[in-house]
């Protein structure tokens, strides 16, 4: 169990570190859009060449970014919703065990199904050298859609992380990170 | 009928059964997608074929969307307003100047709920805001604690309507709409709401002035300069930014993507000239705040690095409500994909003209149903998870003369809008007196807060039926407008 609950902190830092990445994203998403928007109405050419199609694409890219990279995390972390109406008035054991079978049977098939059909979503728009529909627009679409990889296998990894937490909970190893397992909000 | 048909039905009894299970809901929603996914490939509805197609409509419908962009910065102004303590210094400011009207506090919080409701949107979190910043102060002040939990759990949910709103950008997109003229549309409505809270506090308090005891006149500074440096550094900087990202949305000027960029900036803006500038330059805003707060002189260096920390939570906080939000949306993506695959629509088509209903009789049934989701749910789940299965009916609607085609929509997510702030008050589920129980000082008892809504439930429903009855009030805006 100690060494499960190694890998299980093990993975929340790599999850803590990839939120850090994504988190930043969001300023540097405000930095290009206010860049865009005041080189735009003021008339004012911008940098290497860039035209608004790309940065406005690239705002994209950051927010896809800002939620592949984090969206695991979140759920580690407890910032996803639940619906607290009827949990809050069950038991610690009652948590763990709900934890640990929504995982089992919801979250792992869902993630896994995710990477299994985006792998060949991503590889097929790497092959093709797929570029923007728009012609002034970025090229390398596949950076993007790969997004969608990082996305269901950060989910899977936090469900993991999570999932090995609520059995020691359920062992009764009341350790600091156990509790967020289950108990928190 | 038969089972088969009967699939998506049982699609959404599972799902509505699992939520109350407590597991996040973002990963319930795909993993019932996914199970009756399985089951429809198994009774041969569903060609495997189909489910490969969901990366590119969670690529199309979620990461190449440069709407949904506007989200997560609009997220960051709010975030960075309040945890660098500009919101709480316009509270301070707004009961300053207001403190000879009668209620004067609780109007303040009006106010700022209807200034802010910019940039809370998530009703949990704005709710848990107004109640910190506000209860305990007004508890302090022998306000009637119903007075005061009322306005503050109406105020705090007022955010949904009044743009720039997350929810309506949310909405926007679902209905495949205009995020601007579906602003444009909640202004009136939204002011028409916050105006007759407004009037009802003035006028409640003006008749029983005990239920609202004056802030006495030694709050605040007693001299005009103190007075007209407390109004430049706390009142104008924050109104001025959120006019300014209102103003050039509603004026056509830049889109709310833009406007969402430009006003987060500027939200940082003001977070550095609140921790840093001010402090260096003398200004003290603990000396003019209420309640006299530690007024340690803070270092120059130590200023910046408090401000690096408050950016560095911004960012994290900002990400985490993202996330949330976006993982809630990625589940629903693959849910009502397979609801859709399963003939979903057909079932809900068939049923409501089943019911002979014509579109009042389904506006009716749809507000109420609306309504009784709110008991349980936040907005986010039910237009993530609700709207998408009625848009399709929703743009069909004819009501005649009443409302012209095209506006229908419009007119719709208004109401519905109003309508989730109903059920977010209403006893014995109201979502937001949760929170508000939650958060609130001992005394103020469960009771209190129940009584306290009751008058701003009834004005909201009175505004509900004006706009039902009276479209133009929130048609008539972006006629002349956009």
């Amino acid at each position: 169990m100690d060494y499960a609950l190694r890998i299980s902190r093990l993975i929340d830092r790599v999850l803590g570190f990839a939120a850090r990445v994504g988190a930043w994203c969001a300023l540097l998403l405000i930095l290009v859009v206010t860049y865009d928007v005041f080189t735009r109405y003021l008339g004012v050419p911008k940098v290497f060449g860039l035209t608004s199609t790309m940065l406005q694409e690239s705002e994209y890219w950051l927010h896809s970014f800002l939620i592949v990279f984090v969206v695991g995390s979140a759920y580690t972390t407890g910032a996803h919703v639940r619906i607290d109406l009827v949990r809050e008035q069950l038991s610690e054991r009652t948590k763990y065990i709900i934890e640990i079978i929504g995982i089992i049977i919801f979250l792992l098939p869902y993630s896994l199904l995710g990477l299994w059909l985006s792998w060949p979503y991503v590889l097929r728009s790497f092959l093709s050298g797929e570029v923007s529909k728009s012609q002034t627009g970025l090229t390398n679409l596949w950076i993007l859609k790969s997004g969608l990889i990082v996305l269901f296998a950060l989910i899977t990894l936090a469900g993991l992380s999570q999932l090995i937490k609520s059995i020691a909970g359920l062992a009764g190893k009341h350790l600091d990170e156990t509790k967020r397992a289950g108990a928190d909000h | 009928m038969n089972i088969v048909e009967l699939l998506p039905v049982l699609m959404f009894a599972c799902l509505a059964v699992l939520l109350f299970s407590g597991f996040p809901v973002a990963w319930i929603l795909g993993g019932v997608g996914l199970t009756f996914g399985i089951i429809g490939i198994a009774v041969g509805e569903l060609a495997f074929i189909q489910f490969s197609t969901l990366p590119s409509r969670i690529f199309g419908g979620v990461m190449e969307n440069l709407i949904l962009t506007a989200i997560p910065m609009f997220i960051f102004m709010g975030t960075m307003l309040e945890k660098s303590g500009v919101a709480r210094d316009l509270l301070n400011c707004l009961s300053v100047l207001m403190r000879r009207v009668p209620g004067g506090l609780a109007l303040s919080v009006t106010i700022m709920g209807t200034i802010f409701a910019a940039t809370t949107g998530i009703i949990g979190a704005s709710v848990i805001m107004m109640s910190l910043l506000a209860l305990p102060i007004m508890v302090e002040r022998k306000y009637a604690h119903d007075l005061a939990t009322g306005t503050i759990a109406a105020s705090g949910t007022l955010g949904i309507l009044i743009p720039p709103s997350i929810m309506l950008v949310i909405m926007a997109d679902l209905l495949s709409r205009s995020v601007g003229t579906l602003f444009v549309s909640a202004i009136f409505p939204g002011l028409l709401l916050a105006t007759v809270y407004m009037i009802y506090i003035v006028v409640r308090c003006w008749l029983n002035p005990s239920l609202a005891p004056p802030v006495s006149d030694d709050m605040g500074p007693r001299t005009h300069k103190g007075l007209t440096a407390m109004i430049v550094s706390s009142f104008v900087p924050p109104v001025l930014l959120i006019g300014l990202v209102l103003g050039s949305i509603l004026g056509g000027v830049a889109t709310p993507t833009e406007a969402a960029g430009v006003g987060a900036l500027g939200a940082v803006v003001l977070g550095f000239l609140r921790l840093v500038i001010l402090p260096s330059v003398g200004v003290n805003l603990s000396q003019v705040t209420a309640r006299g707060e530690n007024s340690a002189i803070i270092s120059e260096s130590g200023a910046l690095s408090q401000f690096g920390r408050t950016l560095s939570r911004v960012v994290d906080t900002t990400a985490q409500i993202n996330a949330m939000l976006f993982g809630l949306f990625v589940g629903a993506t693959f849910f009502s994909y397979i609801f859709r695959a399963l003939g979903g629509d057909e079932v809900v088509v068939q049923a409501i003209e089943a019911m002979g209903l014509g579109p009042w009789g389904f506006l009716f049934v749809l507000l109420g149903l609306v309504f009784l989701l709110g008991f349980f749910f936040d907005w986010i789940e039910i237009t993530l998870i609700v709207l998408p299965v009625f848009a399709p009916i929703i743009a069909q609607l004819d009501f005649g003369d009443h409302v012209s085609r095209f506006e229908v929509v419009y007119w719709f997510a208004i109401l519905i809008a109003i309508n989730l702030q109903n059920s977010f008050l209403t006893p014995p589920f109201g979502f937001a007196l949760f929170y508000l129980k939650a958060v609130a000082p001992p005394q103020v008892q469960l009771r209190e807060i129940y009584r306290g809504i009751i008058p701003f439930v009834s004005f909201q429903l009175v505004v509900l039926g004006l706009v039902i009855l009276f479209p133009d009030i929130a048609l008539w805006l972006p006629r002349v407008l956009m």
